[in-house]
């Protein structure tokens, strides 16, 4: 037994003693009160007190909850015979039912969230005590009653003071509870999901405590006079219950959440589903917008593996880490109401299951980033093909056609030898096939009509300059993102260049292009039997299609022609 | 109008052998525009790619009652199918092929 146990155990004895000496001199001034019950009460206070001091020593809950328990009682003592004793139970007799709002308005966090509840908590507390202080001084039943004996000290009997003061606490006792309750609303409204869950109890506790003050304000007279009056005190007492039995449902209900962990490490002992992990974090947790992030290398990403800015990490109230053997598996983000054990609980249930998803997150983001390498290096090689194409066209070419020019023009020189003009016509003709073959070449490497035109012409220029007839059905209507124009421009291409070497015979292009997707074949009739492992060609092609998230197939069995099959993104 | 000043020279040699009147030259579309409003040439060879614009654009603007705009370039006409059909320029004319009789024959209707 800890220090804190020790001390624990001495306050439940003295309370005891406490409250049993203030029923027992109740019911020795004959009052008419539910004795157990009103024990029940403190009791209630006393333990939901002591338990909060154990589990939340840092929570003021716990000392407001065990003050509420001994205070409670103070107005039992107001009861004897005794002035000093009924003086001080009229002076503080209230307090109780002030510690009360202030619970209310501090649960679950022990603190009072705005200024409003804290001006409005601290009035109320006020003018308990100045309303009790007032009493106790001027109030002398004997002004207003010939046969009645002194009650209290009454240094400064005053009934006008008395009179002016209940006067008070009549208007009071319908605007403080009006103004508690649209403060209340306001803190529900604030409220996160978890917090809303926890606050329900109260709502019920507060609207029998705000509905007995109505009576009891509608019925006026003495509490605990008449059926009436009787019965109001006792909803009274059940209502001031409220606040410790919601605590203590809060622990058991913690508990209870924290036994559904169990059901966590068999929902995730099969195959999890990308953002599976989440669902069940959040399930557990009961926390609808629970985010969770994994580490990866250098950086944060989420169970899919999308990269997460750094500053939604900063840690703080809601944001907490989940470790194993000192190193981090995931952050989560929750709402902050949540009981950090129940979360220490979850994580520790899925740490494992945190270790794997940790694990394919920093594979899918790999992948992404060779995924995005290889399409900017796709992007890169294209820009450069683009590059040669011009420079040859805007250099070499037009250096030889200028030469052209000149041997055309040279071969008009009529004082020139036969034997020079023949000379001359050869080489000019010569020159017209190397300007021919380089201008193949720039076509080859980047058709400008694709970047000009788009994929129809281009493909349209393919099949007029083809040695074969070329058929080609197309549903495109108008462009595609350049990096899957060209991806296909070079799939026909070299569907077409194939097809004349190995087929010959007449080829059918279809381009479809439906639902954000591009499908394109192209078929021969040929031997068949082309093989991609074999071919870098088709190998380059494959690699190509597949950077712009594309995939490619080639359907070439022996004697029954050849289909290449790309298919792209294309939104 | 050609923005490779060798080839220009080449053409125009190649022209003038030929019999034509080469006027002026202009490197750029924008001193293409201002060389044929002062020259008022009855013929201008236009190429396709010009450092600053379009040829194509260039034409929808150079042309005029009795003036015949010929678009000219080292690639084949195969290369701007769609352009070609929908150009105001009078023809096209690969570059290789340029001479007189090639001129003649698009300024005829025989080649567009």
């Amino acid at each position: 037994m800890t220090g804190r146990d020790v001390g624990m155990v001495g306050l439940a004895t003295v309370w005891v003693v406490w409250a049993t000496g203030a029923e027992v001199v109740s019911i020795r001034a004959g009052v008419i009160e539910n004795h157990v019950l009103d024990f029940a009460v403190g009791a209630t206070y006393l333990l939901a007190g002591l338990i909060a001091l154990r589990r939340r020593p840092s929570n003021r809950l716990g000392w407001l909850m065990v003050t509420v328990a001994f205070v409670w009682y103070i107005g039992n003592y107001g009861n004897t015979e005794v002035p000093a004793a009924v003086s001080m139970g009229a002076a503080f007799g209230g307090v109780s039912l002030s510690l009360v709002v202030w619970l209310f308005f501090a649960y679950p966090s022990g603190r009072l969230q705005t200024r409003a509840e804290q001006v409005y908590v601290a009035a109320f507390v006020t003018w308990q005590l100045v309303l009790g202080v007032v009493i106790a001084l001027t109030f002398d039943p004997r002004a207003t009653c010939a046969a009645c004996v002194q009650g209290g000290l009454a240094l400064f009997p005053s009934a006008v003071t008395v009179a002016r003061m209940e006067g008070i606490d009549n208007v009071l006792a319908v605007a403080l509870p009006f103004l508690g309750g649209m403060l209340f609303a306001l803190k529900h409204r604030r409220a996160s999901a978890v917090e809303r869950r926890a606050l329900l109890p109260l709502w019920i506790g507060g609207a029998l405590l705000v509905a007995s003050f109505a009576v009891d304000a509608f019925i006026g007279g003495d509490p605990g006079q008449g059926r009436a009056e009787y019965t109001l005190v006792q909803l009274e007492n059940l209502a001031r219950m409220a606040v410790p039995l919601c605590f203590i449902w809060a622990l058991l209900r913690s508990n209870l959440d924290r036994g559904g962990v169990g059901d966590l490490i068999e929902r995730l002992s099969g195959p999890i589903p990308t953002g599976g992990l989440r669902d069940a974090m959040s399930d557990v947790l009961r926390d609808p917008n629970l985010r969770l992030w994994l580490p990866v290398a250098g950086g944060w990403v989420d169970e899919a593996g999308a990269s997460i800015p750094h500053r939604e990490l900063t840690p703080g109230s809601g944001i907490s880490r989940i470790d194993r053997a000192g190193r981090t598996l995931a952050v989560i983000r929750h709402d902050p109401a949540i009981d950090r054990r129940l979360i220490d609980a979850a994580g520790a249930a899925t740490a494992m299951a945190l270790d794997n998803a940790r694990l394919h997150a920093e594979l899918r983001t790999r992948l992404e980033e060779v995924r995005a390498s290889r399409a900017r290096i796709v992007e890169a090689t294209d820009a450069e093909r683009r590059r040669i194409e011009r420079d040859l066209h805007d250099g070499a070419q037009q250096r030889l056609l200028a030469v052209s020019f000149r041997l055309r023009a040279a071969q008009r020189q009529t004082e020139a030898a036969d034997s020079v003009r023949s000379d001359l016509a050869e080489a000019e003709d010569e020159l017209r096939g190397a300007i021919e073959e380089l201008r193949n070449l720039a076509r080859g490497i980047h058709p400008v009509i694709l970047t000009d035109e788009g994929l129809g012409p281009a493909l349209d220029s393919l099949a007029d300059r083809a040695p074969m007839p070329v058929r080609i059905t197309s549903t495109l209507d108008g462009r595609l993102p350049p990096p899957i124009e060209a991806a296909a421009y070079f799939v026909v291409a070299e569907g077409l260049t194939n097809a004349a070497r190995y087929a010959g015979t007449p080829v059918d292009v279809t381009v479809d292009v439906c639902g954000g997707r591009c499908v394109l074949r192209v078929r021969d009739n040929g031997p068949g039997g082309a093989d991609r492992a074999r071919g870098s060609g088709l190998r380059g092609l494959a690699d190509r299609v597949e950077a712009v998230d594309g995939w490619l197939t080639i359907q070439s069995p022996s004697g029954a022609g050849t289909t290449l099959t790309a298919e792209f993104p294309c939104e | 109008m050609d923005d490779h000043a060798g080839f220009r020279r080449a053409a125009r040699a190649a022209l003038t052998d030929e019999g034509y009147d080469v006027v002026g030259e202009a490197a750029t579309g924008a001193e293409a525009l201002g060389t044929v409003v002062r020259l008022q040439p009855d013929v201008v060879l236009l190429d396709v790619q010009l450092p600053d614009v379009s040829g194509f654009q260039v034409a929808e603007q150079l042309v005029h009652p009795g003036r015949h705009v010929v678009l000219i370039s080292s690639r084949p006409a195969s290369e701007y199918r769609q352009r070609l059909t929908r150009t105001s320029a009078v023809g096209f004319i690969s570059k290789e092929d340029l001479t007189g009789a090639a001129i003649e024959g698009v300024l005829n209707g025989r080649i567009k």
